[in-house]
């Protein structure tokens, strides 16, 4: 027989409740117009003074990458493209907010050093 | 600055007209009786621009907190390009320190220190809304040669 692990598979990026509802959020608002979304997508991109930067974008639905990483958890699906994987594994995904900011954050356990304001990283 | 740059075209083909054509109007200093202030300049290119996606989040926060404040925008030393923007809110009724300029538009209200407006001068300030989060950030700065990708930190033209 096959052996099965016992051990739930870890996600690539841990999501924290307050970014879930957030995307939550965020896709449901984007339904109302465009009822073509799956979820969110989360890529880096090379831009900023460390070298690489995270960004996010509605995944189309039927237009996931063969391989890349599909999360699930507080019922909402993130995408991770394949290409960013081997960068952001082990992450965790925050959404803060105050008076002055509301945004994601992230924090990259791989990132060897980070942009002032934490948007840039290199691994 | 590559960022800004790309920022500062995409808005003007999608926005035309939202801030370029604002006008600004200033407020006398309240206590110009007691303390000499320098008088502020009238050209254009010493102004400040106050976007209208700020003004309308100064008024949305005005509203859920329920009282009266204005934002302040502050140059301070520091970031990896040299010079880093701060923002802070501060009550209304908070006393403008010597050389303070204050920007007012559409009943939202920002308030900029001597030192720091010679680095803004000509500015915009916008709250940048992305899918990725929401911050108040400085736009289109004539004054800054470079800046870092997120758009905190500048270095200055010498």
């Amino acid at each position: 027989a096959k052996r099965v692990s016992r051990i739930p598979k870890k996600d690539v990026v841990e999501l924290t409740p307050a970014a879930a509802d957030r995307i939550k959020a965020l896709i449901e608002r984007k339904k109302n117009q465009d009822s073509n979304i799956s979820g969110l997508r989360l890529g880096v991109r090379t831009r900023g003074c460390n070298g690489m930067s995270f960004v996010m974008d509605y995944q189309e639905e039927g237009k996931e990458g063969k391989f890349d990483e599909k999360i699930s958890a507080y019922g909402v699906d993130v995408y991770i493209d394949s290409k960013a994987v081997f960068y952001i594994v082990g992450t965790k995904m925050d959404w803060v907010e105050d008076d002055i900011r509301a945004e994601f954050t992230f924090e990259n356990p791989n990132a060897k050093g980070t942009c002032g304001c934490g948007e840039s990283f290199n691994v | 600055m590559r960022r800004l740059l790309t920022r500062k075209v995409t808005r003007i083909t999608t926005r035309p007209s939202t801030y370029l054509g604002i006008t600004i109007r200033k407020l006398p200093f309240p206590s110009l009786e007691t303390k000499e202030t320098r008088p502020l300049s009238t050209e254009a290119s010493q102004e400040l621009r106050i976007s209208e996606s700020c003004c309308k989040r100064l008024m949305e926060l005005k509203e859920k907190k329920n009282e009266d404040f204005r934002l302040r925008v502050r140059v301070d030393s520091g970031g990896c390009s040299g010079f880093q923007y701060e923002f802070v809110l501060e009550p209304m009724k908070a006393e403008n320190e010597e050389g303070d300029s204050v920007f007012e538009e559409n009943g939202a209200t920002v308030v900029v220190d001597e030192a720091s407006m010679e680095f803004l001068k000509g500015s915009t300030i916008d709250y940048e809304q992305e899918l990725i989060g929401s911050k108040f950030i400085v736009a289109a700065n004539p004054n800054s040669e470079s800046a870092c990708g997120c758009g905190v930190s500048f270095s200055p033209k010498m």
